[in-house]
């Protein structure tokens, strides 16, 4: 590829390139000037409102309290937290002993496990409720966490990384005389930083954002995540307080979210690319 | 003598035993994670097939009625085959549009020469919106009243409003368009990580050769990047298949079930109407379905990857 030689093609690919990142910034600029509008607004028809008229930020603490965002944000920083953490110890430990260990049936547990891969998680959604819901689980954290701890892509993942591993460092330990859990702990799982980095940032995203599980495990607010205390919010009204309150509670859901890849961005960029190509 | 060979017996009993030893050790380590496995997959999947065979809902136990669920799904339901059908139709659309739009941007982000970081983020962070944030903006963007997004900017212009979302023939587009422009990030990353693959030397020696940009990339770029290309293509598909999202939370499959999509249908028909029985065979069906998809797709893909 000609690297800025071909000015006016360039130009055009800018303009191009402009034109898509507009397109996906622009409406959510309009909800931000939306959520800083005065309670009283009312907006004309076909008018475009670039700014607020003020600064009412505190729409944003009504919004909060309405929604009971609070708890939403604690609830699913613990689930998400503890899911992602024990499921990338379950993928590192399973991803290793298929890499580095030899023993009858390696090949056809690797196998299983990846053919797994072909069934969407939403045909499991009827057997795995009914599960959850016969081990009296519903409306517990444990109904969110342990049916998807197995992560097939994350094991994958784990077991090409560590297939990497030059043997002898492993070998050397034992002579030394490290205990197997030693050695998982003191030696694979700190050399698999990169790997578990990507594999955090990926699965946490997902988590935090997926609502379809929650929503059939959960009915009880106190449990809620933050996609079911934003979708609690969704009102029909496309005017008025109801609107601002909206727009507000959305920002707020959205921006962590945001500001953490913008913190993180070139992990997240190397991770895509990882899980993507392999 | 005899010394000697007692010490091979010895030894070579003793490998075993180590060799033993450290199979038990690899079968501690994965019991749990096979266990949590084959409950939440194995099981969960010879479960639902089982449900399949059953007319099952809360109040009953489940009872046997063998083919019954899926001689209905193929006979007396319509509607499922319009979801079917709307699932088809956004999965085609999705992965045309996504992987047109990721692999057009990614080239452009690999031609010029400043910003790359820039546009990279500003086009890849929209796939952080969550699909309940989603739905709020395709609501409020397609929203029928003269105050939605696009009605305003009609009406900006002087132009009647459109019914959009609460228009039968409209809602499906409606739907689509926003995840359309939204969801194509990863496709672009990952293209973008594929021209990074190519080597230099194969641009610069069609460059001596006199090669414009547009053959270049029609005949280096594009062949090389086929095995991505492919990869991209049955990725967005599984995943489109798998739609819910947006029709569950905008329209709820309406109107008259022209957003209908099928992962929505086995929600609906189990968790809604209680129905887990027939839920629980178009789940099946579903599942087939995927599977004959996916193998078509990777067929496909190893011949045309060998062939290259």
């Amino acid at each position: 590829m000609s690297k800025g030689k071909n000015k006016i093609r360039n130009t055009i690919f800018y303009i191009i390139l402009s034109i898509f990142a507009f397109v996906q910034l622009f409406p959510f600029y309009l909800r931000i000037v939306y959520s800083l509008q005065p309670k009283d607004f009312l907006p004309e028809i076909g008018k475009i409102y670039l700014l607020p008229e003020g600064f009412h930020f505190e729409n944003y603490i009504e919004a909060w309290k309405m929604s009971n965002l609070g708890v939403g944000y604690k609830n699913s920083l613990i689930y998400v937290t503890i899911f992602t953490i024990v499921s990338a110890f379950i993928a590192i430990l399973v991803g290793y002993v298929i890499a580095k260990k030899k023993f009858r049936g390696r090949k056809i547990i690797f196998i299983m496990l990846l053919s797994t891969l072909m069934v969407p998680a939403e045909v499991l959604l009827i057997p795995n409720y009914i599960l959850i819901r016969d081990l009296n689980l519903l409306n517990k954290l444990a109904a969110l966490i342990i049916p998807g701890l197995v992560n097939i892509v994350g094991i994958f993942l784990a077991k090409q990384f560590l297939e990497t591993l030059p043997d002898s460092i492993i070998e050397s330990a034992y002579i030394d005389g490290a205990s197997e859990m030693k050695i998982f702990f003191k030696v694979v799982l700190p050399l698999s930083g990169p790997v578990i980095a990507t594999y955090f940032i990926i699965t946490y995203t997902q988590m935090w954002n997926d609502y379809l599980w929650p929503m059939i495990v959960t009915n009880k607010s106190e449990v809620f995540t933050v996609q079911l205390c934003m979708m609690g919010f969704q009102t029909n009204f496309q005017t008025g307080y109801d609107m601002i309150l909206e727009s507000a509670a959305l920002i707020t859901t959205l921006a962590p979210i945001v500001i953490v890849f913008l913190i993180f961005q070139k992990k997240f960029v190397e991770g895509i690319s990882m899980t993507g190509i392999k | 003598m005899k010394s000697i060979s007692m010490k091979k017996i010895d030894n070579k009993y003793r490998k075993r035993r180590v060799k033993y030893k450290q199979e038990i050790i690899a079968y501690k380590m994965l019991a749990i994670p096979l266990i949590l496995w084959g409950i939440f997959f194995v099981f969960a999947l010879f479960r639902v097939i089982y449900l399949s065979f059953t007319d099952w809902n809360i109040f009953k136990a489940p009872s046997f009625v063998g083919l019954d669920n899926y001689i209905r799904i193929f006979t007396n339901d319509g509607a499922l085959w319009k979801a079917f059908s709307n699932t088809f139709i956004w999965t085609v659309c999705t992965v045309i549009g996504h992987n047109l739009i990721g692999l057009g941007t990614a080239y452009m982000i690999t031609c010029i020469s400043k910003g790359e970081k820039f546009f990279r983020a500003a086009l890849f962070w929209p796939i952080l919106v969550s699909q309940v944030v989603g739905a709020t903006m395709i609501e409020w963007i397609f929203d029928p009243s003269p105050y939605g997004f696009l009605n305003t900017i009609i009406g900006h212009f002087g132009l009647k409003s459109v019914a959009w979302l609460s228009d039968p023939d409209m809602a499906l587009v409606s739907l689509m368009l926003y995840p359309l422009f939204l969801g194509f990030g990863i496709r672009m990353l990952i293209y973008l990580a594929g021209f990074k693959q190519i080597p230099k030397a194969f641009y610069e020696a069609a460059k001596i050769d006199g090669a414009s940009n547009w053959t270049i990339f029609k005949k280096i770029t594009i062949p090389l990047l086929k095995p991505i290309i492919l990869l991209n293509i049955v990725y967005t598909t599984i995943e489109s298949f798998k739609v819910i999202g947006p029709m569950q939370l905008v329209t709820n499959g309406g109107p008259i079930g022209s957003t209908m999509s099928v992962v929505l249908r086995i929600y609906q028909d189990g968790f809604v109407e209680n129905k887990m029985g027939y839920a629980s065979s178009i789940a099946v069906m579903f599942f087939i379905f995927i599977l004959i998809v996916t193998i078509i797709q990777f067929r496909f893909e190893g011949e045309t990857v060998t062939y290259e």
